[in-house]
């Protein structure tokens, strides 16, 4: 009896004190996790809605205005190109030689 | 993971697709085909907005100027010639090449005053604000040149030997 006694006051008094882990409870959900099936591509996608719109929305309107500049260079670079083209045809000094063309 | 990559591939190919349309929004084919084969003249009616009528107006004008360009041209080599022949003559004569190099100068500056006339009359013949574009757009060209490509204006009455 009084060792029992005197057992019951030692676990009362037995305290744990590990040392704090911050990834301890994100390792805990990332083992249970593993445990689960992979979600289904519908299930991927309703639970990201938000994000997979956003980030189609910004890719069409990103690739989209890209493709544009890079023809709108290509139409100045044209117009360019014909300008030149035809001031150099109407320029007798081009013709004579006295002006270098430009490379 | 393989969702994510899925997911990925679909972002590229949506990319892919709206750049390419972009694109296709933004080009101009009857100019590139016009650069492709420089044909100046294609470039002018559409760019200037020209009527069949303004653009008969404007290559009869430039057919006639391209009389006065020519003899331009030929003053101009001539005068060219006159200058390396007083220069690589032995003893060098100091103010005949002086006088040659003058010559040059002065028909430089008349073929491009005459030049700028003629882009005046070809703007007079196109409606005001297109009139204005061109002139912008011609203007700088004639003093600082940045020859790309042969030209095709399709002016029959040119000499041969003058490169038009």
């Amino acid at each position: 009896m009084k060792l029992s006694e005197s057992l019951g006051d030692i676990l009362r008094a037995w305290r744990v004190s590990p040392p704090p882990d911050p990834g301890f409870r994100a390792a805990v959900w990332q083992r249970i996790e593993a445990t689960l099936p992979a979600p289904t591509w519908s299930v991927f996608v309703r639970t990201r809605a938000a994000a997979l719109t956003a980030a189609a929305v910004a890719t069409v309107a990103i690739s989209g205005w890209t493709g544009h500049l890079v023809a709108r260079n290509h139409v100045q670079a044209d117009r360019d190109t014909l300008a030149a083209s035809y001031v150099a045809s109407l320029d007798a000094r081009v013709h004579a030689g006295l002006k270098e063309p430009a490379p | 993971m393989k969702n994510a990559l899925i997911a990925a591939g679909l972002l590229v190919g949506i990319a892919l697709v709206a750049g390419i349309l972009g694109y296709r929004a933004g080009c101009d084919p009857a100019l590139h085909e016009a650069a492709r084969q420089g044909d100046a003249m294609a470039w002018l009616k559409r760019e200037f907005h020209l009527t069949d009528r303004q653009y008969a107006a404007i290559e009869e004008l430039h057919r006639t100027y391209t009389g006065s360009c020519n003899e331009h041209c030929r003053a101009i080599q001539e005068a060219i010639k006159a200058r390396a022949a007083l220069q690589t003559a032995q003893p060098v004569d100091a103010a005949a090449v002086a006088a040659a190099e003058q010559r040059v100068r002065e028909l430089s500056i008349r073929c491009e005053t005459a030049l700028l006339r003629h882009l005046e009359q070809v703007a007079a013949l196109m409606s005001p604000a297109d009139g204005r574009c061109y002139l912008e757009t011609t203007r700088p060209l004639v003093a600082g040149f940045n020859h790309a490509g042969a030209p095709d204006l399709d002016l029959t009455a040119t000499d041969p030997s003058h490169g038009h």
